[in-house]
């Protein structure tokens, strides 16, 4: 079993095989074996490790991707955004929720996991306008009308109809 | 939500590491990636303002596209490849094709797009024959969705250089029609008879085109002609489905690709163009008579009426010719072959090639060709032979290569008499490259 | 969809844009507004977090000085820990990249450099790879040995130390091309360490021979073999 404590100091003990799906915590395990000494995830609240961990459990024992082949593969993998069901019930939260498992994903290193936030991000994206890309982001709109009608043409290419 | 309350809250796409915010922008489709450019000043930072072209290159790769830079050295583009502009230029075409409100200019604008993007296709490699490459596919879908070929800009009597070039690489292959489509084959009539009128008029063979589907312009391919071609062959092969029904062309995009010919993913050192080996060709023509009277006119027509093809009487045949074809050296070229030589290749891996080899035709009739493939300007592939029969050259023939190196499409071109006399007659053919154990019809007559 | 907590967090972020921009920048900072803009609290807990790493760090040279490799490395996979996932925009307001304050330039130059600004973190997320490696070097653990110096050397491409550290490791694990390559790196980055790059090199040159003899003897035994599995037919 491992220890992992959070950013507000709340321990986690966890299946060693659970935990390893975070390549950072694996590499670390293999470096240095295993220890009651618990792990300091500074950047990581126990809210978001909780939903982490759901995650790695449900997908404990499948393969990892091997560090080698991933950069070939990826670029010339179709672009998709499919999610598997679970997945994309797992991931169905707040916009906050979403973007604190991304960074913890980056963070601990699951490639699987932050691709499942990308997808989703990118489907969150698909097919919208500028303007309701703003206001499902809360993104400002901070250009000038010059800048604006330069971007529009920048951007004719991308006109459809 | 008051705009004070959206100009006060940060928002969390920016919170995230750009890398992140970038690999997710990877995964949609370049026109959610400008939308999303357009949003505020640093969405526009992330998205045009990188150092590399990190995001575009993975939005290339990924929609996904033939990656360009396995399109080997010669015929590469040159320097840096622009990920980013030639994304835009494709997405403009698609735009273009999709909208009903396009000028002609848009139209040919977006013709051009296609025709390089179909230029671009990776060659076919060796343990991957069946992987059909993205960027056919792209067209193909496009302009099968959008119906852009049909527009009423683009009238079937009418062609230019470039739709003629993508109609000669697409072969009909959209312009398959129902039996009760009248429309649909009213079409495909107008189509034959352009077609006939361009590969029979007498007076586009000349010595300033080689006697072959080329403009007056050195060397450079004459693609309303071999368009014309491809549509009078293949239209003759679907009139007679019974006649050596196992022996048709491969034809249509993924058929351009560079070594898409059967056995041609792994060449023998020497022979770059994949000649050694079966092809199979077919050889149309007109009554000598017909020809005459649709040239010079007749029985009160006028001169290349194009009624001539109406008449129910009206006739055109088609041949079949097995072929065997093998690599000779230059100076083994005999005699008796009379025509000009290639010019020197400008690509150093692609020398000029000799071969020689025998014909079977029509109650299988011997003959000798030789000949020779050379690769011109622009990747072009050229084939120049002569048949030889009883020791006397009596045909010449010329063709190019549809699309890359050894494509399965083979090579469309022309034959003529030898001498190019005012009397000789003309007429089309398609050669292509077979299996070993093709099936055979005129050999198999001469063996019994 | 806003709940309070950013509310908060917002408001204190207006606060410090005014505490710290003259009158004339406040239409700048507006226009900005998708910038990140730390708020204190946010700082404070960065400078605590590079304090600890810093202090892990020296932990850890400590222990691989006294030989104690597996502590070192505890150590120093403790302090990228706490390194990860700092938010690099709070770095640059500490003042440890950018000269200029973040207000002055426009978003789109910030979100091009954003990947080139070198931050106190990435220095030292440099040094702990590299001590990773030379830590995997000593334990013969070839393969985290290339990978902890090429994390190096991401950070870093002119890391004469983790250059030679990966030449060692790849030589070791027979790709001697790939070491070759390493190890002419050093020499352009580092001269005076071109000796060490070279002996280095000729040490691999005589591992390969070696080894392509030991290959060819089998491969002679295993021709050999066949002969004589032929003649016996």
């Amino acid at each position: 079993m491992v220890h992992l404590v959070t950013s507000d100091n709340v321990e986690f003990v966890v299946d060693k095989e659970v935990v390893e799906r975070s390549v950072l915590i694996k590499n670390m395990l293999e470096d240095v074996g295993e220890s009651d000494q618990s792990i300091p995830l500074a950047n990581v609240s126990s809210a978001v490790l909780r939903k982490v961990i759901e995650y790695c459990e449900h997908h404990r024992g499948e393969p990892l991707p091997s560090a080698d082949a991933d950069q070939n593969q990826d670029e010339t993998r179709k672009r998709t955004t499919d999610i598997s069901e679970w997945d994309q019930k797992f991931i169905t939260v707040d916009q906050e929720m979403l973007f604190e498992i991304i960074l913890a994903a980056n963070y601990l290193d699951i490639k699987s996991l932050l691709d499942v936030g990308c997808k989703t991000v990118a489907n969150m994206i698909k097919g919208k306008t500028p303007d309701e890309i703003r206001r499902l982001f809360n993104i400002v709109n901070d250009f000038t009308p010059e800048e604006e009608a330069q971007i529009k043409k920048e951007n004719e290419w991308a006109e459809d109809r | 939500m008051s705009t004070l309350m959206a100009v006060t809250t940060l928002s969390r796409v920016f919170q995230i590491p750009s890398e992140i915010t970038e690999h997710a922008l990877t995964l949609c489709h370049p026109r959610d990636v400008a939308s999303f450019s357009q949003t505020c000043r640093k969405a526009r930072g992330l998205v045009y303002g990188g150092p590399d072209q990190y995001l575009w290159r993975r939005l290339f790769l990924l929609f996904p596209f033939d990656d360009p830079r396995q399109i080997p050295p010669p015929f590469q583009a040159d320097g840096q490849f622009n990920w980013r502009k030639e994304l835009f230029r494709r997405m403009e075409a698609q735009s273009i094709a999709c909208r009903t409100s396009s000028t002609l200019e848009d139209l040919l604008t977006a013709i051009e797009t296609f025709n390089s993007v179909v230029c671009s296709a990776t060659p076919v490699t060796w343990g991957h024959e069946r992987v059909s490459s993205p960027n056919l596919l792209w067209v193909v879908e496009v302009l099968q969705s959008t119906n852009m070929l049909r527009s009423p800009l683009l009238l079937p009597e009418w062609s230019n250089q470039s739709l003629a070039r993508l109609r000669a690489y697409l072969a009909l292959t959209l312009d398959e029609y129902d039996d009760d489509d009248v429309a649909g084959k009213e079409t495909l009539r107008s189509i034959r008879t352009r077609s006939r009128c361009q590969v029979y008029n007498l007076r586009n063979y000349h010595q300033g085109n080689d006697w072959g589907p080329f403009n007056t312009t050195a060397g450079e391919v004459n693609w309303i002609h071999i368009e014309s071609i491809i549509n009078v062959v293949s239209m003759n092969l679907s009139d007679s489905p019974n006649d050596w029904p196992d022996t048709r062309p491969r034809y249509g995009l993924e058929a351009t690709r560079a070594y898409s010919a059967p056995g041609t993913t792994a060449l023998a050192t020497g022979d770059w163009a994949g000649i050694e080996g079966h092809w199979r060709r077919y050889v149309c023509f007109m009554d000598y008579r017909d020809l005459f009277a649709f040239n010079f006119g007749s029985r009160g027509r006028g001169q290349q009426d194009s009624t001539y093809f109406d008449t129910p009487n009206f006739e055109e045949v088609v041949r079949l010719v097995e072929l065997k074809l093998t690599l000779i050296d230059a100076q083994a070229i005999p005699e008796v072959y009379i025509l000009d030589r290639f010019p020197d290749s400008p690509y150093k891996h692609y020398p000029t090639l000799y071969f020689t080899g025998s014909s079977w035709g029509i109650q299988g009739n011997e003959a000798t060709i030789v000949g020779s493939v050379a690769m011109s300007e622009g990747g072009v592939v050229r084939w120049r032979f002569a048949s030889i029969a009883n020791s006397h050259i009596q045909w010449s023939s010329e063709g190019v290569q549809i699309g890359g190196i050894a494509s399965a499409f083979g090579v469309i071109g022309t034959w003529t008499g030898i001498r190019h006399d005012h009397a000789d007659p003309v007429g089309p053919f398609w050669l292509y490259k077979v299996e070993d154990d093709h099936p055979v019809y005129m050999r198999a007559l001469m063996d019994n | 969809m806003s709940n309070t907590d950013t509310s908060i967090s917002t408001t204190q972020a207006s606060e410090s844009i005014e505490s710290v921009s003259s009158p004339g920048v406040v239409q700048d900072s507006l226009r900005d507004a998708n910038v990140k803009v730390p708020t204190q609290s946010e700082l404070s807990t960065v400078e605590s977090k590079l304090a600890t790493a810093r202090s892990k760090k020296d932990t850890g040279d400590a222990a691989f000085k006294v030989g104690d490799v597996k502590s070192a490395l505890r150590s120093y996979h403790e302090t990228l820990l706490y390194l990860h996932g700092i938010d690099k925009n709070a770095l640059k307001s500490l003042g440890m990249a950018s000269p200029s304050s973040p207000s002055s330039i426009s978003a789109v130059d910030q979100a091009a450099g954003a990947k080139d600004v070198t931050t106190e973190a990435d220095i030292i997320l440099e040094k702990v790879y590299a001590n990773m490696s030379a830590c995997h070097v000593k334990q013969e653990n070839w393969k985290r040995a290339v990978d902890t110096a090429d994390k190096a050397l991401s950070k870093n491409a002119a890391n004469s130390k983790a250059l030679f550290r990966k030449a060692k490791a790849l030589g070791e694990l027979g790709f001697f091309e790939k070491a070759e390559t390493a190890l002419n790196e050093i020499k352009k980055v580092a001269p005076n360490e071109a000796p060490m790059a070279d002996a280095e090199l000729a040490r691999q040159k005589m591992m390969d021979r070696e080894r392509q003899k030991a290959h060819d003897q089998k491969m002679r035994g295993w021709l050999s073999r066949e002969k004589k599995q032929a003649a016996s037919e």
